[in-house]
């Protein structure tokens, strides 16, 4: 799999597609976004800013946008909504602690009007870890059963030994409207 | 606010300070993308801005079907930049082969960011040449960053395909 092999899978008339990552720090983005595009993950930092991946063949472009989860830089979020076709949101699902702040973070950015019926994939990350919590309680913890106003997705992955994550992209490029 | 003094092949000059909010190049990749496997790699690119960077580029660079580039930068101030934007130039002998403009808008103040591009099917004239026609060609890759309209600066990777 590569974000080459993503672009392939999107409909012809979409010709700009923009996926935007977001999700609390120590999340597991950056390393979500380097295990799609097949690039080595160790010696990834925490991001400050944004890491944006580019790729375009025959006519069709596909932007893919992490950004930063720390809670100083959260409030920028905002500046990346525009235009934006799925939301995906990854959740650290071993660190209970911090569930609820995450489930607080992802129903704003839900009642953002720039993300209004934009569908959501939410990734729960690090299951390879023993004690990581399944999917569907990380889905019930953000409320996405409440959800009705788009079309989501949960999906159990692991971004560092590679499982569930080709699934998660898979469903954001089939569901560009 | 006063604009960066240019030089007439728009690279900044060396010594000259630029405007306030200064970015700050940190390193450029350039990789076979269905590996991820980094065919070249930069040493510290912080004064890049300043003139242009000649390196060797292994000339298996051009066995590769898709090539991915990434660069990364620093936004140095406090203030953000509200309309980042990169005009990318892929020029061999001068003649411009592949034109990327990308739009990155807000950028986050003191933060880091990269920037990657892959493109397939591209510069297909070029490999059409042989791996011999290719030493001595002079390829250069011009990254041109401006904030809306103003040119924040120009970094110039001029490269030599070697064995």
């Amino acid at each position: 799999m590569g974000l080459l092999d993503l672009l392939r899978r999107l409909r012809r008339a979409d010709r700009e597609v923009r996926l935007l990552l977001l999700g609390l720090d120590h999340a597991g983005k950056t390393t979500l976004l380097k295990r799609v595009n097949g690039e080595d993950y160790a010696d990834v930092t925490p991001t400050t800013g944004f890491n944006v991946k580019a790729v375009q063949a025959n006519g069709v472009k596909l932007h893919v946008w992490d950004i930063g989860g720390q809670a100083a830089i959260r409030p920028y979020w905002r500046n990346y909504f525009e235009n934006t076709d799925v939301l995906i949101f990854v959740v650290d699902a071993t660190d209970k602690d911090r569930l609820d702040e995450a489930g607080v973070e992802f129903n704003q950015l839900l009642a953002e009007p720039k993300l209004a019926k934009v569908p959501v994939l939410v990734f729960a990350n690090k299951q390879d870890v023993p004690d990581a919590l399944p999917a569907d309680a990380v889905a019930t913890a953000l409320g996405l059963n409440t959800l009705r106003d788009r079309a989501w997705q949960i999906q159990a992955c692991s971004a560092v030994a590679g499982t569930g994550v080709q699934e998660g992209m898979e469903w954001a490029c089939k569901t560009t409207k | 606010m006063a604009a960066p003094a240019v030089s007439p092949n728009n690279v900044i000059k060396a010594g000259t300070a630029l405007a306030v909010p200064a970015l700050r190049l940190n390193w450029m990749k350039i990789k076979d993308a269905h590996s991820g496997y980094a065919i070249w790699s930069s040493t510290d690119l912080s004064t890049a801005f300043q003139g242009e960077m000649k390196v060797s580029m292994p000339i298996d660079l051009l066995k590769c079907h898709v090539v991915a580039r990434e660069l990364n930068f620093t936004l140095l101030s406090p203030q953000p930049l509200g309309h980042l934007r990169v005009k990318q130039e892929f020029l061999v002998n001068g003649m411009v082969m592949e034109e990327w403009d990308f739009e990155f808008g807000f950028v986050i103040p003191n933060s880091t960011n990269s920037w990657e591009t892959l493109m397939e099917g591209d510069v297909e004239a070029a490999r059409e040449l042989d791996e011999a026609d290719w030493e001595g060609t002079e390829v250069v890759v011009l990254t041109r960053f401006f904030d809306g309209e103003r040119e924040l600066g120009t970094f110039r990777l001029a490269m030599a395909y070697t064995q």
